[in-house]
């Protein structure tokens, strides 16, 4: 069984095995991931704009002017930049996931070259 | 949002709510548009074009498939079905790791206070055939534990199984699956007295719960080989307020004494297994049952010697790119067959109408070459110790 102690979080989010690939260039599937994420959360906002502006008719408190014209505080603009930058990781994942991968094997592979340095006689010398 | 039906389901907010909206209407273009586009130039322009050939069987089929990949229109199929189905793993990843530690505090509550049980064996090996891939691109598949009283992956395809198959499942409690083959037990063997009742492979339970509650009087009786499958399963149900032993056992050998149990069940278990696996399991319940007891297993609504080449290359996906090594292996194989060599008697293979979609009453249980390869129907396979 897996033994939460020794749990790498990337095993929770990535499937086993090589993303397959469909078009000539995985470029291209890896771009329809990212446009297709995409969409996912333009109809999501969308959604939740229609939420927001049923809610404020509905309760009489303001109409799209109101919006137009809407400046954030700062705290408002920090909790905006938040959102912002977990909806930008949400949509890149694709890119994320890969890139972390060559990450880990890039390091894996500078932690050998160095092992292997320290163990050779002119490294040692 | 409606009220939910158990205390473990993990809540969505209003935006998790929209993006799972949003990946089943992703589904529904690829499995609409693009899938029947597909469906016409496979079955139309390039299976004619192999068979012209002199192309047959195996080699056949494969020319499809390539036929097929080399077209741009596939392509774009292929990439929007792999996309959604990653995407609603991640949709539904996103919502329960928000609200993991109170689902586990609630698996913890629930559990303290339980009228069924759950026993778990931490040493158990995970079979080969669970370890060595991923189901259905389900990251961590079944068995992997974050945290102690882990109960995510549980959690995660409650969630997943509704908005993968929106209603075709039964909504949220996606119970259609146990409630049709309830239905095959009493329409095959109207008489069959049930005292102890076996489900394996059982997962979250979703199938489960409905042998409880149609049965509460017997003993029924659930295992898996995932721990946080079995945790989830054993809140859910007692949530749900039925009575379930849940245990963790590998189905080829568990520690049920010999004769045990009237009626062993599976649902959409077998093709996640091997075809040695599947013999081993059909002679485990063969000494698990008492004389006259009786094992039938529900399965994915699709058959090889029925398919259309369209459907083949669909099911060529499966095992291809959805890491689900024998799915064409199960949906070819002779079960009844391999029943009989199990030492049952009495094996039949057929389609149940499926519960619950409106048609309940028929057609029932018809032969192979009559069933439909869509969700009105399930594959079943039932046969009797003797």
């Amino acid at each position: 069984m897996s033994d939460p102690k020794t749990y790498d979080p990337m095993r929770a989010r990535v499937p086993k095995g090589e993303r397959p690939t469909f078009f000539d260039d995985p470029s291209i599937d890896r771009l329809w991931w990212v446009t297709l994420a995409l969409l996912g959360e333009v109809t999501t906002l969308r959604d939740r704009l229609d939420a927001h502006e049923r809610l404020a008719a509905r309760h009489g408190l303001f109409t799209a002017a109101d919006v137009d014209t809407f400046e954030a505080t700062e705290d408002e603009a920090a909790a905006r930049a938040a959102e912002r930058q977990a909806l930008v990781e949400r949509t890149l994942r694709a890119i994320t996931i890969e890139v972390e991968a060559a990450r880990r094997a890039g390091a894996e592979g500078q932690r050998r070259v160095q092992e292997d340095e320290d163990a050779s006689p002119s490294g040692a010398g | 949002m409606s009220a939910k039906p158990h205390a473990m389901l993990a809540d969505l907010s209003h935006d998790e709510a929209s993006r799972q909206a949003y990946a089943a209407t992703l589904r529904g273009y690829t499995m609409g548009f693009l899938s029947d586009a597909n469906r016409v130039i496979c079955d139309q322009v390039v299976a004619p074009a192999v068979a012209a050939k002199g192309l047959t069987g195996r080699e056949a089929d494969r020319a499809v498939v390539k036929g097929m990949e080399a077209r741009d229109e596939h392509r774009l199929w292929q990439v929007f079905s792999q996309t959604w189905q990653d995407l609603i793993w991640h949709y539904c990843m996103d919502s329960v790791d928000r609200q993991l530690p109170e689902l586990v505090d609630r698996f913890r509550d629930i559990s303290a206070s339980a009228q069924g049980s759950l026993t778990l064996d931490p040493d158990l090996p995970l079979p080969r055939y669970q370890s060595a891939a991923d189901n259905h691109r389900f990251p961590g598949s079944y068995h992997t534990e974050t945290r102690d009283d882990d109960v995510r992956q549980g959690a995660v395809l409650d969630r997943a199984a509704h908005t993968y198959m929106g209603n075709a499942l039964g909504g949220e409690i996606h119970d259609r699956r146990g409630h049709t083959l309830i239905a095959h037990i009493r329409e095959r063997f109207p008489d069959l007295k049930l005292e102890r009742i076996l489900d394996i492979g059982c997962q979250n339970g979703a199938s489960t719960v409905p042998w409880a509650r149609t049965y509460p009087q017997a003993e029924v009786h659930a295992i898996d080989t995932a721990a946080p499958c079995l945790r989830y399963a054993h809140a859910r149900t007692e949530s749900l307020g039925a009575r379930v032993h849940y245990g963790q056992q590998n189905a080829e050998h568990t520690d049920f004494p010999d004769g045990h149990f009237d009626l062993i069940v599976s649902h959409v278990m077998l093709h996640e297994t091997t075809h040695s696996a599947l013999r081993a399991i059909f002679r485990e319940c063969h000494r698990l049952l008492r004389p006259g007891g009786v094992m039938a297993h529900l399965e994915v609504p699709f058959r090889q010697e029925l398919m259309s080449p369209w459907m083949k290359v669909l099911s060529a996906r499966e095992g291809r790119y959805n890491q689900e090594p024998f799915w064409i292996g199960l949906t070819g194989a002779d079960l009844a067959g391999i029943a009989a060599d199990a030492g049952f008697v009495d094996a039949r293979m057929g389609f149940q109408t499926t519960v619950g979609n409106g048609v309940d009453a028929a057609p029932g249980f018809v032969p192979l070459e009559k069933g439909k390869s869509d969700l009105s129907n399930w594959f079943v396979l039932s046969a009797v110790k003797p």
